[in-house]
This record gives structure tokens, sequence and C-alpha cells, in this order.
């Protein structure tokens, strides 16, 4: 491997995961300077969409008022939780996430706005003059325009009463974009959006944003926004929308997908292979929908795995239906301590044997969490030099199965015992030298050892020691 | 490729033949050489009855895998149109998949002599096989086992544990 042409080496950096990447800057200069080119980012932004190699953030329940963000990293098998350093968490708020396009997540607390990049934990605040407030009720989703480089947010507020001018079946489609202008577009479009559509965040698919959408005759469309063009269209669904009652869009390997069934049919998945064509819709699988471990399941199809499987998103958390147009103001039903449903679930498909497998994610209590967004890790930068640093005294904890044990999380610590009699320890490491020295003793002393996360910090390392 | 394969018919089949930097000689059909960039734009450009190829860059042990690469790929693209034109099912994409999974498993060494061969031949899927296999060994590895790895000098002005 001596002798390989930079040009090769180029080509190999873009394949290599963003985590891996930031520590390859201290390689040489050279490939320090070939990773932060803007070229090689980009390249290599496309190639980790292409490949799917994304992670999972978990959006808790916005009445709950926690701070943290986990993320299920997707590159084994998605049993690693991963705890990010949340720019927002001096607020006393709960912060929610709105969207996430190309490796950048859009957080948000009150008016403030808040990009991150969770892969370099770079940055980037926004605040809004004017009043802007997350409202529940509202549909969110966030974009890039390509040609101005800047991140759009789309905000659709729903019509309340019916006006002279408008209906009921009107949005009113706000679009914020994330610069030093924070300008502001607004128009209206004949869509308005069900209540368990509502919770889904825009699909940033080939330049445009997509959600499910209701006609006025509640007929079901794809509502797709163009970023670059600023104008709402129809994508037409895989097949006629009177066969069908139930419908999701998704993300599978940067191509728009959906899941489809209607009432005790099975559930079918498509994918889009030609963006835009309606011809090259082709049905990916389908599977009986009592297979699913949740009784009213809307699926969502949103990342292959390593092995060709593909995780779904089954349920959702329908407090919502319970605060509908009774409350006006948003602190209402932030009072509301309503988790009545089983929440959601996250399931593998495996095409193979044709079956469902529930993933069991240590740690979080699905009613907790009320939506599930993919996200690509990435090198993209917010040119705004501020990064989150969790706080030192905080502690990080890896979460996931170590060499067969399988581990919980508790407040306090990490400790779980797996069947073989193993126990996990967890070990504090002040120094970084002291790690491997330590290691070496202890994997010396005692059989297995360990792995942790390059994503969370070094001060804990996680031991698997036989009792 | 041929839009529409017919097994029944078979064309005579033209050789060619490839010699390695040590002086071997391995004459192989003329579409398996095709898979080849390389060959392929010499061929159009050379005179029809000169079919010999001397790769001075590709040792005899290497170009005998990449010519079982190419002949597999040619073989199993046969097979899918095949499929395909019969409108019968068939998984021989995952097949072919799982085979180049096999065949890219392969010690450092091997590895880089077939990455710099798929180079020099410009052999695209090969490469990017290659690519990909040298991307996932070097995943999670630390700048330190990185440089000797690629006989890097260190001249980095940066704290290896800065960017964790």
């Amino acid at each position: 491997m001596s002798s390989i042409p930079h040009d090769i080496i180029f080509h190999i950096l873009t394949r290599t995961p963003a985590t891996s990447l930031l520590r390859f800057k201290a390689v040489s200069k050279l490939w320090y300077a070939t990773i932060s080119l803007p070229s090689f980012i980009k390249t290599h932004l496309s190639l980790a969409i292409e490949n799917d190699s994304s992670d999972i953030f978990l959006v808790s329940h916005p009445c709950l008022h926690r701070k943290p963000l986990y993320c299920i990293s997707g590159a084994d098998s998605f049993n690693d939780s991963v705890r990010i350093a949340n720019p927002l968490a001096r607020f006393a708020d709960a912060c929610q996430i709105l969207g996430a396009c190309n490796g950048i997540l859009c957080l948000s607390v009150r008016n403030v706005i808040c990009l991150l990049n969770p892969a370099t934990k770079e940055y980037k605040i926004v605040k809004f003059r004017k009043k802007f407030w997350v409202n529940l009720r509202n549909v969110y989703g966030l974009g890039y325009d390509p040609r101005t480089q800047v991140y759009k947010l789309v905000e659709f507020v729903k019509f309340n009463k019916s006006g002279p001018r408008f209906s009921s079946f009107y949005c009113k489609v706000n679009v914020y974009s994330l610069d030093d202008t924070l300008s502001l577009t607004d128009f209206y479009i004949p869509y308005t959006f069900t209540v368990e559509n509502r919770r889904r965040l825009g699909v940033y698919v080939n330049g445009g944003l997509h959600w499910i959408a209701s006609r006025s005759d509640f007929s079901i469309v794809i509502l797709c926004y163009d970023v670059g063009e600023g104008v709402c269209r129809e994508l037409a669904p895989p097949i006629d929308v009177e066969e069908i009652t139930l419908v999701t869009v998704g993300d599978l390997g940067g191509q728009l997908c959906t899941a489809c069934w209607s009432c005790k049919s099975d559930v079918h998945v498509w994918v889009m292979k030609r963006y835009g064509d309606r011809g090259s819709w082709s049905k990916l699988f389908s599977f009986a929908e009592n297979l699913l471990p949740i009784r009213y399941p809307p699926v969502m199809a949103f990342r292959f795995s390593g092995n060709g499987s593909v995780l779904l998103q089954a349920g959702y958390n329908d407090d919502i239906h319970q605060e509908e147009e009774y409350f006006e103001k948003e602190e209402d039903f932030e009072k509301e301590d309503v988790f009545e449903t089983e929440g959601i679930t996250l399931v593998l498909y495996d095409p193979k044997e044709r079956g469902l497998t529930e993933l069991d994610c240590p740690g979080h209590s699905w009613f907790q969490i009320c939506n599930v967004v993919t996200h690509v890790a990435s090198l993209v930068q917010l040119n705004s030099r501020a990064y989150a640093i969790g706080r030192k005294k905080k502690r990080q904890i890896c979460l996931g199965s170590v060499n067969g044990a399988q581990l919980d999380y508790t407040r306090s610590c990490v400790a779980n015992v797996d069947s073989a009699g193993t126990f996990v320890k967890l070990l504090q490491l002040r120094k970084r030298s002291d790690f491997k020295n330590r290691l070496t003793t202890l994997s010396e002393g005692y059989a297995s050892m360990s792995r942790f996360s390059s994503v969370a910090s070094w001060s804990f390392v996680l031991v698997i020691c036989r009792a | 490729m041929k839009d529409s394969f017919n097994p029944s018919i078979e064309p005579p089949k033209k050789t060619v033949t490839l010699v390695s930097s040590d002086g071997y000689d391995f004459e192989v059909e003329e579409e398996v050489a095709l898979e080849s960039q390389v060959i392929k734009d010499g061929f159009e450009d050379k005179a029809v009855d000169d079919r010999e190829y001397l790769l001075f860059n590709v040792h005899s042990d290497t170009l005998e895998l990449i010519i079982k690469y190419c002949e597999k790929h040619v073989s199993s693209r046969k097979s899918i149109s095949a499929a395909a034109a019969s409108s019968s099912s068939s998984n021989g994409e995952e097949a072919l998949k799982e085979w180049d999974e096999h065949f890219i498993s392969v010690d450092t060494n091997t590895l880089y002599d077939i990455l710099m061969a798929a180079d020099y031949l410009n052999i695209k899927s090969l490469l990017d096989l290659a690519i990909q296999k040298v991307a996932d060994t070097i995943h999670g590895r630390s700048p330190e086992q990185i440089r000797k790895k690629f006989n890097i000098e260190n001249d980095s002005i940066i704290d290896p544990w800065a960017s964790e």
C-alpha cells in the first residue's frame, strides 16, 4: 500500500465514513487539504447518500423537556446509541428537530433555530427577530438550495377557521431562508395535512421536500416543495389514490419511496427509480399488516441496512388528536401529559426471510419518542466556526451490545449482566495516555475487551470483563 | 454487450493475448479483454491482426486474478440479460455481488496489486470494488496506522486527538 497515487487516495477517502475522515485530517498536510476541499466534501456526501450509510436521530416527545440528542449509529446493527452535544442545551425549553438534509440537522427552541452538523459538531444559530414559535400543528421540513447555497426551513400553517378567501383546506406556506438575510417567503396552497401526516418531517430527495398532503376531496397526494424553484407541486403516487388509504413517504438510498396500504391489505413499499417519472415506481416488497407490532401503523421506510434489509418506522404518537382544535396557545398542550399510545417502533424488514424484526434500542423508551430522523454523516461545513462541545462534567455514555452482552441504560451508569455472566464496567480514564496502558493490562487480565464509539467522549470507555 | 443474447447461436470466439510483466502469455476472449477501457481504446486504434498486448505494470499472478474477474463479469452479465429477456426472475446480480465480495477478500499486498492493475487497465467496476475494500479496511484506524500503511511522512501540525 506504499505508493498509491493520490488521485486513488482521493477516491478511497470519499468512501470512508465521516467519523474516520475527521481523524484522518491528522495524517498529513496533504490529507488535511484533501479532506477539507469543498469538492471532496460534496462527492463524499453524494456517495454517502447513495450508499445509504445514514444514522438515525431520535426526536423526543415535545411535551418532555428532554434536551439531549441521541443518535443511533447505522454503521452496524443499530445497537449503538450515542449522545450528541446539543448546542441549544442552555435553553430551558425542550429542543425539537424540525428537519434534516445533507447531513445537517435543524433544531429549534422558541425563536432560535440551530443548524447542526452532528459529525463535525459545527453549528450555526439563527435568531428570528419577529415571533417564530414551533407549533405542533404545523408541518416542517428542512431543504437546501444548491444554487444559492442556503438552507431553507419550510413551515405549513393550517387554517383553523374558514373565511371568505380561504377554506380550511388551505395551508399557508412559510419559507424561511436560514442565512444572514432571514428572508421569509409565504404563499397559499389548496392542500391540508391530516393528523397522522402532520408529525412527519419533510423528506429531502433530489432537491425537493416531500410530504403527504390531502386535497379538499380528502384524496391523498405526494406534495413536493422544490427548494430551488420555490414552488409546490404534486407527484404522482405509484397506484391510483382510490385504491389506497394510507401513504407515507421516505428516502431509500437517495430515492423517494412510499409505503402504502388500504384497510386489511398488505403493506407495499415502492421506490421511484427515476425521480419525477411516474412509470419508474417499482414495488420493492410487500408484507402483511399483521406482522407489524403496532396495531395502527403508518409505516415509513427509510433506510437500507448493510445486508439489504430495510428499516421501517411504524406507528406514531397520536396525542396530538387530543389537542386538535381545542387549544389556541402552545403552552396549553405542553402541560398535557398524554402518552396513551404505544408510540413508534423501528422494525427491520429482511427481504430474503420476508420477516420483520423489532429493533430494541437500549435505554430509550419508545413512548417518549415521537419521531425519528435519518441523517447522513457528512463533513458539510456551515462556515460558522462554532463547535458544540459537551459539558466536561457530564457523562457521555456508549450504549449497545458488546461481545454479545446487552447493555442497558440507567440514568447514572451503564451496567447489565448477560446470560454468560459477563458484566460491564464503566471505566473513567483521565488522560488519553492512560488509555493504552489501562487497556493492555485489562485485556491481559481479563479475557475480553471492548469497543468504543469514536463519536462519544474518550473519557469513558466501556470494558467488558469476565466475571 | 449485445442486447439480444441467444445461447444457441454462438459467434466464433476471437482471442487476444495479454503478456504480463514477467513474460507470461495469457490468451483470453476478446470480449473479456474489452472489459479494460485501456485495451478497448487500444483495440480501436490498432490494426486488426495485432492481437498482443504487453502489460508492463501487471504481474502474472495479478493478471490471472483480473482475467478471472473479467470472465466472471462477462458471463454473469450474459446470464442476467438472458434472464431479463425471457422475463424470468433471477438473483444473478445478488450472486455476482457475493462473488465480488469473496473475490476481493484478499491480503493487503494482493489488494494493492489488484488496485494498481485495475487503475492501469482502467476497469471501472473492479477499481470501485478495490477502492471500497481499501476504504473499509482503513475505517476506524488511527492516523499513525494510516501513515504506516500508506508510507506517509508525518508532517501534520494537528494534534491527532483534536478532531475527536
